[in-house]
């Protein structure tokens, strides 16, 4: 333990990066911030107001909005805004354990490719072309086939469609730092590869890979609904956006509603990540701000 | 005569370039380094001194040749036995803006060898960093902060603190003064003499600057396209220079004596040849003012003309001597 506590803690990572970001000028940052923000409140606290539960079957089926459904009811009569909301708990965590788990898969990936120059981050990289040259959902779609359908499944299919792109920015910003003194200073001190890896680069790779992590789970959010329109995701009775709108396309011109509320949530939760991602890129990457 | 505590021989570095072609950054480099002494090695840029120095550490593979360092050849070693003789071989890096993690405080920046060499416990550690750091000249509380908040000569006392707290046998310091003002140059190169007699160091000092060299170096190298052309005891290089390159090189520094009568200046013509493609024979020949067609045939080695010491005055010249110039 000793050997780790005098590295392990370093103040100026993520804590007060983010709130330094969230009280920044960045007028992205903070729309997008105070969206994310509220839309978790809604889909944590929404459950505890709204009365009925998302598989409950609360009134006559495909009911307009009214005051006890404030969304309408679905074709097995249950209230819209409940699973809407309850959905959202669902996607999100999906979608969130998925780019976590690319964004360690990818980022060890990338820092070892771009660590050990030569054979090895030839081997590394072209295996991400191979995985890269599937179109993604087809990949998805057949990992899926091939593992059968559950949620641990799904979420294990989607962090490896979102692999590369998290190696390929590990690997450019290791490549760049493996040139720094510093790095060098470590290996002449003796440090392990390994531990110059942990200590050294990824502090200093953190930033691009946090950017792209929202675009990252953007893009896993729209894969998720995608796979659960296509019956491939999440199984009902468990609502998920996705697979609200995939049973409502029958009845689509007659009951709006059904297919508005959750598409409308998919579109206000991807405007949210996109603003933020969009905005901390701004404000870190100096490719960009200049 | 002592054994050198470090000795390069045939020492050569080829850097694959495409197409087949390779850069011949470092060729036969040939060096003995003595226990206490400081050897500067000078030359222009692309000349092959960092690469040489950073096949000293291990920071390169040699394409060709050896590193032995107290009697061991360095790459024959493996495991803890070449740990251990890398920690008694430390580097001093060039820019302290780039060679500190910023996301590092002082403590864990100088205190990372030791943890790497294990063994001891951290009380143990913050006392020999803080000893340390006393002796670079640094308050102890500085251990707690970030390197952003030294000036640019503080943080090389930082680098030269992480250097030296493994307490190695041999540093090399790869142009440690380039990257600072001029004002705090002086102050570092004073630093750097006071540990070395306090701790009893043996220096490989590279810089391109001849008057810093001249100013630390029990002995100079002077190097040319990645080779050796010249060594010998500093007062020999700065006063007797006998090739051709170190005369052109001393007769380069400006003199700060505005009375004193102008000196005879040797102006090189053109650039320094590419490495992927040296001329051959004696590889100064293309820029040499007393070139022959000898020199186009031959490799000039090393050697004195008087003495078989290992120390003595050597030239790499078919006409060692023969242009006379004193500074």
């Amino acid at each position: 333990m000793s050997e780790r506590s005098d590295t392990a803690w370093r103040p100026e990572l993520f804590p007060r990066f983010l709130i330094r970001a969230f009280l920044g000028q960045n007028v992205l940052i903070r729309i997008g911030g105070v969206m994310l923000v509220a839309l978790l409140a809604l889909a944590l606290g929404g459950p505890f107001v709204i009365p009925h539960g998302p598989t409950d079957m609360v009134a006559m089926s495909l009911q307009p909005p009214s005051a006890a459904n404030l969304l309408g009811t679905d074709l097995l009569g249950r209230d819209v805004l409940a699973r809407t909301l309850d959905a959202a708990r669902t996607s999100l965590t999906v979608a969130f354990c998925a780019m976590a788990l690319s964004l360690m898969a990818g980022a060890a990936w990338g820092m070892i490719a771009g660590y050990n120059v030569g054979s090895v981050d030839l081997v590394l990289m072209r295996v991400l072309d191979v995985l890269q040259a599937f179109p993604p959902l087809l990949l998805a779609v057949a990992l899926v086939a091939m593992l059968g359908t559950s949620t641990p499944n799904l979420v294990f299919t989607m962090s490896i469609l979102f692999v590369p792109q998290f190696a390929r920015i590990a690997r450019s910003a290791t490549l760049l730092l493996r040139r720094r003194q510093f790095v060098l200073a470590a290996e002449v001190l003796g440090v392990s590869p390994l531990r110059n890896l942990l200590t050294h680069v990824l502090p200093n790779i953190s930033t691009p890979l946090i950017i792209e992590s929202t675009s990252v789970i953007t893009a896993a959010l729209l894969t998720e609904s995608a796979l659960s329109f296509l019956g491939m995701g999440i199984q009902p009775p468990t609502p998920t956006w996705g697979g609200m709108i995939a049973e409502s396309t029958s009845v689509m011109t007659r009951a709006p509603w059904l297919v508005l509320a959750p598409g409308s949530a998919i579109i206000l939760v991807v405007l949210a990540f996109l603003l933020l991602g969009d905005g901390l890129r701004d404000k870190f990457d100096p490719k960009v701000s200049g | 005569m002592t054994e050198p505590l470090l000795t390069l021989r045939d020492l050569t570095k080829h850097f694959p370039s495409g197409a087949g072609k390779v850069v011949q950054a470092v060729d036969g480099v040939n060096l003995d380094v003595y226990e206490g002494e400081t050897l500067g090695l000078v030359g222009e840029s692309g000349c092959g001194k960092s690469t040489t120095a950073h096949l000293i550490v291990g920071l390169h593979q040699a394409s060709r040749g050896k590193v032995i360092f107290a009697g061991e050849d360095v790459a024959a070693l493996s495991g803890r036995a070449r740990q251990s003789i890398r920690h008694q071989m430390q580097y001093i890096f060039q820019d302290p803006n780039d060679s500190l993690d910023p996301r590092m405080r002082v403590r864990s920046i100088i205190g990372e060898g030791l943890v790497a060499r294990g063994g001891m416990s951290r009380a143990e550690r913050d006392a020999l960093i803080r000893e340390m750091l006393e002796k670079v000249g640094l308050p102890s509380d500085a251990m707690e902060r970030f390197p952003h908040e030294f000036s640019g000569g503080q943080r090389q006392r930082i680098g030269i603190a992480r250097a030296l707290v493994l307490r190695p046998r041999l540093v090399v310091a790869d142009e440690p003064i380039s990257a600072l003002d001029v004002s705090v140059q002086s102050q570092i190169l004073n630093l750097m003499g006071d540990l070395r007699r306090e701790l009893g160091l043996t220096y490989v000092f590279v810089a391109h600057n001849l008057a810093a060299v001249g100013y630390v170096s029990d002995r100079i190298a002077v190097m040319y396209l990645g080779r050796v052309v010249e060594i010998g005891e500093t007062a020999d290089i700065l006063n007797t220079p006998r090739h051709p390159y170190t005369q052109a090189l001393l007769s380069a520094i400006p003199d700060p004596d505005i009375g004193a009568a102008k000196k005879a200046r040797i102006v090189l013509q053109g650039d320094i040849p590419s490495p992927i493609d040296p001329p051959s024979g004696c590889r100064f020949r293309t820029r040499c003012p007393m070139a022959q067609q000898i020199c186009s045939e031959q490799v000039p080695m090393l050697g004195s003309h008087t003495s078989q010491d290992r120390r003595a005055h050597q030239t790499a010249c078919h006409f060692a001597g023969a242009m006379s110039w004193a500074p």
